[in-house]
Parts: structure tokens; sequence; C-alpha cells
């Protein structure tokens, strides 16, 4: 008597089988997949800002330092955004008229501050300090990109956690001279790097409470 | 806050409740993104803010109407946590668990819900020469208040001003002036005594100087210098307090006896026997203080009559005690009495009555009738804090501003005067006291102009907080015979018998100041352990004579008048003594207890019956909630114990052999520090001033009475009590504050199954919220309990103002995640960072944890163990540092300074 099932009696459950586990392996690993790419980081992408603020403009062709707005990044665990008072110090003198401007003055006028949209925005779990870093040696270049070619500031790095371990684990890389923080478009180097690490005892930390509190 | 039944609800769910948790739970698996964040810049910045930086004022707080220095640290504009200001005498860093309270009444949604009224507009009506302007008013050491007070008098000499006397210490100036001829406040070192006896007293938590009275205590109980002498502390009261249960020896008397034992106590150190069931006592107790004359200290408590006030001040005298007097900086003049202003209304002869606050509906005694009364002025202004029943009486609702939101200037005890300058822009329209005051005298200057004219220039007043040379002259005074013999005449005698009733101001709660605060109402009351509620104390004997239960409620009965509130059987509590805390009855909370009392006798109310109803009601504590096991983890010994054996603590000092890898094999870098702490139980008083203070650095939630009948209470930071069962000090308690231990050798991060928690290099035991899953494992494998889950959102419904409250550099946790005690990492990064950003070395103790800072007692020490020269290094050599639950191996970061109680050798009990 012939066995009732043959040897492939089964073959499509098999396969039926196989295909659902890579089905379900391949949506996790696209799930992962999407939660890194710049599609959720949002790495790359530029928001609506009230204003066509151009970092182009001021940085290189007016040659203004990052510190001159920026200046709490060296006291302070936030690099702030500067008021509009602050802009118009030099906009009293510079294009007065300027429709681009007009938010600035009618914020000066008014009282009433710009609103602008975050685009470095880490988890609120995560305690980023400028301080530590510029004091350190870890240049504006080196997480926010080249600034002074930004129409429009967009992030240029996942922000992720892996991102920063990378160079919490190896920093040697990403150092440079105190004098040269705010420098763009002078990439470090390795040799430099390890003299400055030396210099200032630079060991980051790579614990969870480094960053989460 | 939220409504603990609508959380409960989901304990219990129907079927449509598992479909809705079922798609909750669906849609919040990660498919919702965070808003965008927005960045607001300021227009132009105040020179003094940087964002992220906080920026610190100094100013002050009421304390019972005197003033406590207070540093404010704000954060963009907003004040986040209040510290004691340690130049400022009455504080000396330290602050009490309402101060640490306070931030939170700021934020309060209560006070928001009241309208704006101009103040000139209300008080117009006020008679030019003052005829039928009354004012009632809490008594003030305000240097401002009392000269507005005075403008008021010069301008309508017709107008009247009346304190209520229970709003105020009025039994004890009175008793200070018929002793010495004038109101004056006593000063004495209590670091510097060989004996002190209280009286129902509890100076190291009541009255205007307790703050600094508890450090000076705290900084006499250095027993490792080998010259110091250990005080020896006596307490007779009705009901224990904190003070009470430090007694080395104590007596349980119904607050009433009090007196006639005073009298008997003074006639025995003039050689009478004395006489009665306290006999005994009371004779060891008089030859004690006889052999430690001039360095022993009588303190008779605030509600006593003030002839035992009298009496007091005449032991003091007879004991030579180092005690010193100074009048007293607060006004208005004593005498304070009620009764004229009620006969004004009964006489309908009042036509503007200003009520500065003090919700009197609720905090007067029942016979002043003042809901009845008070409706009898054709026009009633009431400066209100919230809308409380005494605003609904008023026919003008003023809002009164915070401390924090005003101008003003306060003076404390020792006569120092401290500012109080504004640290946010009012959140509501409201006034001070001053400013009613001095509209009323026809000043229409502002509380800022008023204090610069008065004090001249402030910068460095307002840096400091406190203005310099200040203080009052202390000198000794002589008591008057007369007084003392007319004194002994009124309280001596035998205690009436039978059972009576004694109210008190609840310890978190006041009169009711703090009845809308649920930090308060939730923090277990200091002695008995009990949240959201209030309960008749009654003794082990007097409640098994009349059938009574903890949880059973049971009807007071006095007169005509009558309260219903559930009984709480206390170990010592006087037997024919019941103890009622004021203060409840609003918000829903608890009862009031002021239909049992009267205008002449507000305290000690005299004869009750009490009638148990045959009902129960949840009388929530948490005394035995976090259980350490049976074998209580708290060490001490009697000093003659002690230094028999020194060293009893070394078995407990010592870590036991383990297998687990040692995190500290002295191969780390010690670059970072590594972090320890110290709590010295023969200083910690059991205040619960750290567990506020950690509640309000840490943005603790509360949960509700029901959650916390759970077992579900938040604190990260407990103060522990245990009760010594046998041996010489059997019946003593004993007090253990404690939060995570931080051991070396952590049971929770080996049963972590996601990493959650973890230990850093500089010896941290880590909580990482956003990794934690919430499996609760760790909370299980804590042997010592001081983990918390979060299983609800407890913000959810919470007003949006309280949120301004938390501080911005703690996570806020989801639910579903466990939390705990982090050792203010916040602080340490901090401090971290700002050291290396200035190039500068980190010190031996460069940070303070939130509890540290605001211990009036000066117990906790937190810094480096690896410096040998930081006191917390110091104090783990000790020979009475133990770590808590030592053998079971976990090598704790954090170690307890054992006990050393110091009773009378000579004598039985």
């Amino acid at each position: 008597m012939s066995a009732p099932f043959g040897r492939r009696a089964d073959r499509w459950l098999r396969l039926a089988l196989l295909a659902a586990l890579l089905c379900g392996g391949g949506a996790l690993a696209l799930l992962m997949a999407w939660v890194r790419s710049p599609l959720h980081t949002d790495e790359g992408k530029v928001l609506d800002q009230p204003v066509q603020f151009d970092h182009r403009h001021h940085v290189r062709d007016d040659g203004i330092d990052c510190r001159h707005c920026h200046f709490d990044a060296w006291r302070s665990p936030t690099a702030g955004v500067p008021g509009t008072a602050l802009c118009m110090n030099c906009h009293r003198q510079v294009l007065v008229d300027s429709p681009l401007l007009a938010p600035v003055r009618r914020s000066v006028a008014t009282g009433e501050p710009l609103r602008w949209r975050r685009v470095h925005d880490l988890p609120d779990f995560v305690f980023f300090d400028h301080r530590a870093h510029v004091r350190r040696g870890v240049g504006c270049e080196t997480c926010h990109g080249r600034v002074d070619r930004m129409a429009q500031v967009h992030t240029v790095a996942s922000l992720g956690m892996a991102w920063c371990l990378d160079c919490h684990r190896d920093p040697v890389p990403h150092l440079r001279p105190l004098d040269r923080i705010t420098e763009m478009g002078r990439p470090p180097s390795r040799a430099e790097g390890r003299v400055i690490a030396d210099a200032l005892d630079v060991h980051p930390p790579t614990h969870c409470s480094t960053c989460h509190r | 806050m939220t409504d603990p039944a609508d959380l409960l609800s989901i304990l219990e769910p129907t079927r449509r409740d598992v479909v809705r948790l079922l798609a909750a739970g669906l849609a919040s698996t990660g498919c919702t993104r965070s808003p965008p964040e927005l960045i607001v810049p300021y227009v132009e910045r105040p020179p003094e803010v940087v964002p992220g930086v906080p920026t610190v004022y100094a100013t002050s707080l009421q304390r019972d109407g005197y003033g406590v220095g207070v540093l404010a640290a704000c954060r963009e504009g907003r004040p986040i946590k209040l510290e004691g200001n340690p130049r400022h005498p009455a504080s000396l860093g330290g602050l009490g668990l309402r101060e640490q309270a306070a931030i939170l009444d700021l934020y309060g949604a209560e006070r928001r819900a009241l309208a704006a009224t101009d103040p000139a507009a209300a008080l117009g009506a006020a008679a030019p020469d003052g005829e039928g302007l009354h004012i009632l008013m809490p008594p003030s050491a305000s240097p401002g208040v009392l000269e507005a007070l005075q403008r008021l008098r010069a301008r309508r000499p017709r107008a009247r001003i009346h304190v209520a006397p229970c709003w105020g210490p009025a039994e004890r100036l009175e008793g200070a002036r018929r002793a010495f001829g004038a109101a004056v406040e006593a000063e004495a070192d209590l670091g510097a005594l060989d004996v002190l006896l209280t009286l129902d007293a509890d100076p190291l938590v009541e009255g205007p100087s307790a703050l600094r009275d508890a450090r000076r205590w705290a900084a006499g109980r250095g027993i490792e210098r080998p010259t110091a002498s250990l005080a020896r502390l006596y307490s007779v009261e009705g009901s224990p307090s904190v003070t009470g249960r430090l007694a080395d020896h104590r007596l349980a008397l119904p607050d009433h006896a009090v007196g006639p034992f005073a009298a008997q106590l003074l006639r025995a150190l003039d050689g009478a026997p004395p006489v009665g069931p306290w006999a005994d006592w009371l004779g060891a107790l008089a030859r004690d203080l006889e052999r430690h004359r001039g360095r022993c200290l009588v303190r008779v408590g605030a509600r006593q009559p003030a002839a035992v006030h009298v009496i007091g001040h005449a032991l003091n005298a007879r004991l030579a005690a180092p005690v010193r007097y100074a009048p007293t900086p607060l006004g208005p003049t004593t005498p304070w009495r009620l009764e004229p202003l009620l006969d004004a209304l009964d006489g309908g002869g009042v036509r503007c009555l200003v009520v500065l606050g003090g919700d009197p509906a609720h905090t007067l005694p029942a016979d002043a009738r003042w809901s009845a009364r008070a409706r009898r002025a054709s026009r009633h202004v009431y400066l209100a804090d919230a809308p409380d029943p005494s605003a609904a009486l008023a026919t003008h609702v003023v809002p009164a501003l915070h401390p924090l939101e005003r101008w003003g200037d306060a003076r404390a005890a020792d006569g120092t005067v401290s500012l109080v300058q504004p640290v946010i822009r009012p959140l509501v329209p409201g006034v001070s006291a001053e400013t009613v005051l001095s509209t009323l005298a026809g000043d229409t200057r502002t509380d800022r102009a008023r204090l610069a004219a008065r004090w001249g220039h402030l910068d460095q007043a307002l840096a400091t907080g406190v203005l310099p040379d200040t203080r009052a002259t202390f000198e000794a005074r002589a008591v008057d015979p007369g007084a003392v013999e007319a004194a002994l005449r009124q309280v001596e005698g035998p205690a009436p018998e039978g059972l009576h009733l004694s109210v008190r101001p609840d310890r978190r709660l006041g009169l009711g100041e703090g009845a809308h605060n649920p930090w308060l109402q939730e923090l277990p009351e200091p002695v008995t352990q009990v949240v959201w509620d209030n309960a008749a104390l009654i003794g082990r004997a007097t409640a098994a004579e009349a059938g009574v239960a903890t949880g059973d409620v049971v009807r007071l009965t006095r007169g005509a008048r009558s309260i219903e509130l559930p009984a709480l059987i206390v170990p010592d509590q006087a037997e024919g003594q019941l103890t009622v805390w004021l203060g409840f009855g609003r918000a829903g909370v608890g009862v009031d207890a002021g239909p049992l009392r009267t205008l002449d006798a507000p305290w000690l109310t005299g004869p009750v019956e009490l009638a148990s109803v045959g009902r129960r009601h949840d009388l929530v504590t948490t005394q035995r909630h976090h259980r350490l096991g049976d074998e209580p983890p708290v060490l001490h010994r009697t000093l003659d114990a002690w230094r028999r054996e020194p060293d009893f603590a070394r078995h407990h000092a010592e870590p036991p052999p383990s297998i687990l890898p040692d995190r500290l094999d002295g191969e780390t870098p010690q670059r970072e520090g590594q972090w320890g702490m110290t709590i010295d139980l023969d200083k910690c008083i059991g205040c619960n001033a750290c567990v506020v203070a950690c509640q309000a650095e840490n943005d603790i939630p509360t949960v509700g009475k029901a959650m916390v009948a759970l077992g579900r209470e938040m604190h990260w930071l407990r103060v522990d009590h245990y009760r010594v069962d046998e041996g010489p000090e059997a019946g003593r308690t004993l007090v253990q504050p404690m939060a995570c231990q931080h051991c070396e050798k952590a049971p929770c991060e080996y049963v972590c199954p996601v990493g959650a928690t973890t230990h850093s290099p500089d010896g941290l035991n880590e909580m990482t919220y956003n990794r934690c899953v919430g499996t609760r494992f760790c909370s299980n494998n804590c042997p010592y309990k001081v983990r918390r889950f979060n299983f609800f959102d407890y913000r959810r419904g919470q007003p949006q103002t309280l949120r301004l409250q938390a501080n911005p550099d703690v996570t806020a946790r989801a639910r579903g995640v466990m939390e705990k005690c982090t050792y203010c990492v916040q602080r340490i990064r901090r401090a971290q960072i700002e050291a290396r950003a200035e190039g500068r070395p980190l010190g031996p103790a460069p940070v303070q944890t939130a509890c540290q800072q605001t211990c009036p007692a000066d117990a906790i020490a937190f810094g480096r163990v690896d410096r040998a020269d930081s006191r917390v290094s110091r104090e783990r050599r000790s020979p009475r540092a133990y770590a808590a639950l030592n053998a079971l191996g976990t090598r704790p970061r954090t170690m307890y300074l054992a006990r050393i109680t110091h009773p009378d050798p000579e004598r039985e009990s």
C-alpha cells in the first residue's frame, strides 16, 4: 500500500511557511532600515522658516564668525538662536528696507519673537551640551556640516546614537585647535587630533548618563 | 491633578475598554512622530539670562510670619527650585518641607481662578478717618508691612487692626511678656547643650528658628571628636513629635498635663520632693538638669498656655540656661485679640472689613462663627491665596501675590532683615498685603519704591539676600518672680481626668495653607506616615477601652458640636489624649477639627467624648510599603555600649567576599570622580524635607491616595521608620532615609533584559528611561525597594502651569518605565562639564544633591569617595559607618552612620 501522502504533499505548505518567514523578516528589516534612513531622521530636510536666513551670505560673504550670534555655545548647553534685536544691530544700517527682513523688523517693533523651527532636533531624553564640545576641540562643522554653503540650514548627519558614539569612541580624527572651532572647510587630521586630544585631555565618556539623565 | 478613581477604572476593564486599550496599544507602537519643535528666542535677551543655565536670585519666604532666606533657581525666566540661603541666619542653607513645596503653590491652578480686582477701588469706600474700618491680618515680621500699618494708623486713627491669636505664637509671646515685661524671642545654641528638655515642643521642625536650631543641634552630634559631649534629650509630650522621637527619655503625658509637670519640675529643682505617677521620672530628670546647670535648656511648645511659658522661662533662669533674649520683630503689637472685631461685627459697626489672607472661615475656631458674622460687614475685602471658603464670604476678592512674585522684606526671629524680590512676572493680577495696607494709608508708591526708601541702596542686599548689621542684640533678662508665682498657681494641681482633645497645625499643611499642594498632601506625615488624610491619634489602651481600631471612624463630641474622622492608633501617644491635625477639610481631603475648637481654647480644647460610629475609612500610610525584610537594616547603640564596643558596626561595613567581578578594581580611571553618599543617622531628624526637595528637583509626580494605597507612590527617596522591639532601647523609633544605594554590585543591573540600568565608570547606577521596557525585574531584584514604576501617566489632566516648575535637566518619564534616585546625576554632569570648560580640577565635593542641600540638619554628605579629603570619605571611615543589608554583598555607595543615643545611665526607664 502506498503512503497516503506523497513526499511532496506539503511542499506548498513548506514554501508558504518560508515565504511568511521571509516576509516577516523582510518587513522587520525594512522597518529597521527605515528608522535609520533620512526618511525618518530628516537628514538633509529643509524646513520652512519665518525668515529666509541665508548662512552662505553671512558666513562666507560677510565673514561673520559663528559665535557672533551663537555665543552661548561656549558657556551653555544650548548654542542659542540670536534675538531679533541682535539682527537689527547690523540691519539698521544694512538692507534696511529689504522685504526679506520685514518679519525681523516687525518682531523688534512689537516685541513678538520669531518662531523658528528646530532643525537639529534631538529627542527630549538626550542632553547635549555645546559647551562641553566646543571647548574640547569639536568644531561646528563636525556636526553641523558646511553651514557656510547652506542657503537654508539642514542636518548633515542622522543625529542618531550610533553617530554620537562613533565620535565618542574615537574622537581623535574630529578634533581641531580651539582657535579654529568655527572654521569651515578645513577637515581636521588624525595626527593633529592626537596632539589636541593629549593637550586637552579628551576622553569622551560613553556610558548612558553622559547623555541620558 | 488626575482623579485617582479615573486611573483605577482601568484595573477592572469592561469589554469595550479592552478593545479600546488594544486599539490604543496598536496606535502607540511607533506610528506617531513627535510634533515639530520651535525655537523662540528672546527679542532682546535680559543680560543676566543665559538659556540653559540657571539664574539664582536671593529672596525670602515667610515661616509663621518670620523671614526665611531662600535662593530661587530660575530657568529661562521661570523659578523651578528653591534652596536655603546659607547667609540667612534662619536657614543656614537648609529648608523645611513647606518651604520646599512653596514653589508648587506659585504655579497652582487654584489661584489662577481668582479674577483681577482693583484694590484701590475695593478699598475706596473706607472712611477718611478710618471709622468702621477693621483689618484682620496674620502676624507679620515684615518691616514693610509694619511700617504700612503705622502709616495707616496715623492717617486713619479710628481704623482697628486685629490679629487672630491662633494665627501666631500668641501664648509664647504672652508668656514672655509676663515673665520679662516684653514680648521677646529667645535664642540658644542647641549645639552647645548637655541636656535639652522639650515640653510639648518640636523645636527641630516647628517655629521660626527651627531650621537653624536643627542645624545647630546636629552640629553638636559629632561624637567622633574625642572631647565632645553628646547632648541628652528629654521630651514630655502628648503626641509623638519629630523631636520627641529622637528623645533619649520620653514621657507620654497629655498636653494639658505638661503644665502641671513643668510646675512640679520647678518645685523639684527648689527641693520639693516630686509626687504623682511621674515622680520617679521627674526626680531623675531634675537631678540630671541640676548636674548640667548652665548647659541645659527647656523649650515649651507654642500651643501651651502662657503660664507654662512663664514656668519654662523660670526653669531656664533656675538652670542658668545659656539663653538670650531680644524683642520680637513680630507685629502688630501684642496682645492679639479677636473678640473686639467679633463684637464690632455683631454691633453692625463694620463698614469696611479687610482680611489679609489666613482663610478665617476655615482656620478660626467654630465659636467665632466667622461665616455668619463676616456677612454683617457692609463691605468685605479679602486678599486671597486661593478661592477658599473665606473668599466666598467677601464682597471684593483681591488675589494675593506669591512671595516669588513681589517686592518686600522680612525679618527673621533674630532681627535679620532679608529682601523679597520677584523672580517671575505675576501669574495672577494680584497685590501684596503691604500694597493693600499702603493703599489704605494713602501711600501710592510701589512696594519696590518703598523698599528702596526704607533700606537705601539695594544692589548689594539683593545679591546676598540679607541686609548686613540688622541682627538684634540678644541679652540676658531676669524673670519676674511674681509672674512665676502667678503662673504656678494657675497651672498647679492635679491634671484633669478623662479624654482630652489636642489639636495642632499639621506639619505639612499648617493651618491649611498647604491644602492645595499635592506634594504636601502626598508626603508621608513625618511621624505617622499618613498621606492624603488626617486622623484622630489615639493611644493603645485608650483605643482598646473604647473598642476602636485604626481606620474605624469615630465621633468626637464636645458640647453640641461633633466631628467624625478615622482613628489612628499611635504607639507613643499619651493615654487620655486625642490629637487631630488642622489644615484638613479643604480641597476635599480629611476632616476639619475646627468645630471642636473654641476661641479661649484653640489648641488644648478640653474634654471630648469618643464614640465609634461603626464605619470604616481607608486610612493610607506608607509605613508598611517597601519593606526590607524582618531584620531592621538600621544600626544604633547607646553611648555607653558604643564606648565599650566602638567597632560594633564593622561587620556591617566590610563587604563580604563576592564571585562577581569587582567594578572598582583600582584600574578604572578616576578621571571623573567616584561618587558616594553618607547619611548620619545621629544627625537626621526625620523631617521629610529631603523627600520634597527630591520631588521638586527630579520632577516626581504625585499619584493620589488610591494609588498610594496600592504602594505606587513615586517618591524616589523615602524615610523608613523602625521601632525597636527588644533590648535596652525597646520602644525607640529609628528613622533611616532610603533611596537608591548605587550598589557597586547592583542586583538590578544583572536582571535587566534590555540594558536599561547600567553602571557608570564613576560609580552611579544609571537608569536609562528610553531603553526601559517596563519588565520590573530590576525592582523585584532590588533588596532596598527603591525603584518606582510609572504605572500611569500621572500628569494627564494636570494643569499646564504646573509643568512650568519641571526641571528641564531631567527627562520627563513616560508611562511604563522604571525610575529611581540618580544621585542627582544632572547636577553631577553639570558640575563636571563646567569644571572642564573652565579648566579647573573637580574638588572633593563639587556637587550637592537636592536632598543634601535642603537637609536642615546637614545629615547628608555627598562627594567623591576616591578623594580621602572629602567629607564623605571621612565619614565612610568612621567606626559608625555601615552599609544597609551589608550581608547581601551589594556594596552600596550610600553608607549610613549609626545612631548613638545617650540615655541617663543612672535611671531605670
